[in-house]
């Protein structure tokens, strides 16, 4: 009997000192993780260099890009350039069956605890990542406890220099534990993840028995990879929803909208949610003008649940009968808090036809 | 008061196309609007099962196409069809609903003159003169039209006909609508297509046995000549004149393929005006339509 045909799903994750490669089998409903450090040791090519290390190991095992119903990249440095980068790597037949979609290390960790299982995500849930002198550790608490429950993940950083913490110091165990003591007093968890080569070596004792009372921990190396290899399967419902507010770099926190008319009642629709890199939030949503050709929007900062209000006038458009002229309403982001409101005349059918004029809107949102 | 209103479904990618005026749509609002605007041509019947289809599959609204489904019998009241329809989406606020709703009660008891009136209305509008043509002759065929109501009747049967390039047939019909009603305008046509089909002056002959002023026959004149000023500086004349400037030029190949193009052009535009669907003109013809009938037919 032949095989039935099962979905795998890709994520490759670029670190500054490695590159790795996770894949989800669905018929084995288990990820298989690759891990290939760069002979280089890093640096500023780190994404040319990660990339011809997937491509080898694609080309030794006879994988090709097919095989994959989707695959996600994450990156340790999330800059335009190298985004731009990767995408001048990747192949035309790449381009052409996937979207080349970038997402951050603090995301990829959120997408992978959103994905496991509810008791990993429902309480405090934390990651700690120790790199070179730097500990940085992202915390995802729930905010609101009502039916409707809402998460707020944050990304900071701790310099271990400052805690007088060095690694390969006989000390380090005894001084990392008792910072730990001190940070789970501020921070408390549940479910904590240790990743990053600073946890290498063996030298945990004291650190694990106390992270280890009452708490699950996990340490793995493939947390981003994987994160970007779970996103394939399906979004975050909660973020869709945007019930997930994320607290870090290159984050959306505004929720940007329109406001309609529902049987005269006011009625806000969304069109870009939180939770997301800016560069990865693009939403669009079709309204029709009625008596005005005014467009009034909303824009929603989550951090601070503060509502700003705006709105565009249309003009030089033909003029026709009232609920005559569809708008297609394109938010894009140029920065986290800067981007245009793109507004299209689609005119009504073949009975009033659009003229296709696109009025531009910028935006500029208070942090 | 917010002045925008937010879309429901998707856009469709294939468009729906109205029989009964050839009338494209994408949208669920497009198809609002058409109905409003159109409510005369559903009188006895209902929409065909084939925009339920669209409705479905077009616009990806299931719940509303379950929803119509169990209306689409045209023995029930039609009313609750068109009410199911509007209430879907925010397009129509619930005043406005009503308002159609109230609008399409009186077209349903208007006299069935008016309702052939109409109907002939819809289809001119809509470039669909044959069909026009059927339902104004069904209204003067009618008793106890006023000679106002005639007058107007046949004015617009004689515009038909004028699509048609019937232009004996619509001579006669703007005839008719003048001593019906008395308007000067139907006169003027009258007056047109004699000048069109003859001459100037065997039109101004034609019009002393009517005992017009000298200043009606002026303005005639003058308005006549604005409409040909007019088409003079149309897209048509225009490719007219290029076509006569390559054969002068003996480039007698372009001239023949832009000969082509435009013939192939006016008769594409033609044909909508020539086509009469057999089906709609029984259905949508009030009082004739029985459904009753149907069924024992059936049986």
């Amino acid at each position: 009997m032949d095989n039935l045909a099962t979905r795998k799903y890709a994520g490759i994750d670029f670190g500054l000192k490695s590159v790795q490669f996770s894949v989800y089998d669905e018929a084995k409903t288990e990820i298989a993780e690759e891990s290939f450090p760069l002979p280089s040791g890093g640096g500023q090519d780190y994404v040319e260099e990660g990339f011809s290390l997937i491509e080898k190991y694609m080309e030794v095992n006879e994988f090709s890009w097919e095989d994959y119903s989707d695959v996600n990249f994450s990156m340790e440095v999330c800059t335009e350039e190298n985004r731009r980068t990767l995408a001048s790597l990747l192949p035309a037949s790449f381009k052409d069956r996937f979207r080349v979609n970038v997402i951050t290390h603090f995301r990829a960790f959120v997408e992978y605890v959103f994905h496991q299982e509810k008791v990993m995500w429902d309480r405090n849930t934390l990651l700690l990542e120790y790199v070179g002198d730097k500990l940085n550790y992202i915390l995802i608490d729930q905010i609101r406890r009502s039916k409707q429950k809402a998460y707020r993940a944050s990304l900071k950083s701790l310099d271990l220099k400052e805690q007088e913490i060095e690694a390969g110091s006989p000390e380090l165990d005894l001084k990392f534990s008792k910072l730990m003591k001190r940070f789970l007093v501020k921070n408390p968890a549940n479910i904590i993840f240790l990743t990053g080569e600073g946890f290498d070596g063996n030298w945990m004792k004291k650190t694990l028995n106390y992270l280890c009372a009452g708490r699950r921990v996990f340490l793995g190396q493939n947390l981003y990879a994987n994160g970007a290899c779970l996103l394939g399967i399906s979004t975050i419902p909660l973020m869709d929803d945007g019930m997930i507010l994320m607290d870090g770099p290159d984050m959306v926190c505004h929720t940007i909208g329109v406001i309609t008319s529902d049987a005269g009642k006011a009625k806000y629709t969304t069109v870009t949610s939180i939770g997301q890199e800016w560069y990865n939030t693009k939403g669009s949503v079709d309204v029709i003008l009625d008596k005005s050709q005014r467009v009034e929007f909303f824009f929603h900062n989550t951090r601070e649940n503060e509502i700003e209000g705006a709105s565009c006038e249309i003009k030089d458009i033909p003029k026709r009968p009232p609920k005559t002229t569809r708008v297609r309403v394109s938010v894009n982001f140029t920065s986290a808090f800067e981007g245009v409101i793109l507004l299209e005349d689609l005119g009504f059918g073949e009975m009033y036809p659009g003229t296709g004029k696109i009025t531009v809107f910028p935006f500029q949102l208070i942090s | 008061m917010r002045e925008t209103l937010i879309c429901t479904g998707k856009l469709a990618e294939k468009p729906y196309r109205f029989p009964d005026t050839g009338v494209n749509i994408y949208s669920y609002e497009e198809m609002c609007y058409y109905f409003s605007q159109n409510m005369i041509c559903y009188l006895h019947t209902l929409p065909e099962p084939g925009l339920l289809h669209f409705i479905r599959d077009g616009l990806g609204l299931e719940k509303l196409y379950k929803q119509l489904s169990k209306l689409m019998d045209p023995a029930r009241d039609q009313m609750k069809f068109f009410a199911c329809l509007f209430r879907e989406g925010a397009y129509f606020t619930e005043d406005e609903i009503r308002d159609i709703l109230d609008h399409y009660r009186s077209l349903k008891n208007a006299p069935r003159h008016m309702q052939c009136r109409w109907l002939g209305d819809t289809f001119i509008r809509n470039g669909r003169s044959n069909m026009a043509q059927e339902y104004y002759k069904a209204a003067l065929a009618e008793e106890g039209v006023t000679k106002e109501d005639k007058g107007i009747l046949a004015h617009n049967l004689g515009v038909t006909q004028l699509r048609l390039f019937r232009f004996e047939d619509a001579r006669i019909s703007f005839l008719k609508a003048y001593r019906y009603g008395q308007d000067e305008n139907s006169l003027f046509y009258y007056y047109s297509i004699i000048a069109l089909t003859e001459s100037l002056a065997a039109a101004a002959e034609d019009l002393k046995e009517f005992d017009i002023s000298d200043l009606l026959l002026e303005e005639f004149e003058s308005r006549f000549a604005r409409f040909q000023e007019e088409f003079a500086n149309s897209d048509e004349a225009d490719r007219m004149n290029r076509m006569l400037f390559l054969e002068k030029h003996e480039r007698t190949e372009d001239a023949s393929e832009m000969r082509k193009n435009l013939i192939r052009k006016m008769q594409a535009g033609f044909r909508k005006q020539m086509d009469v669907d057999e089906k709609l003109l029984v259905t949508n013809l009030p009082v004739l339509y029985n459904i009753d009938e149907d069924k024992n037919q059936e049986e």
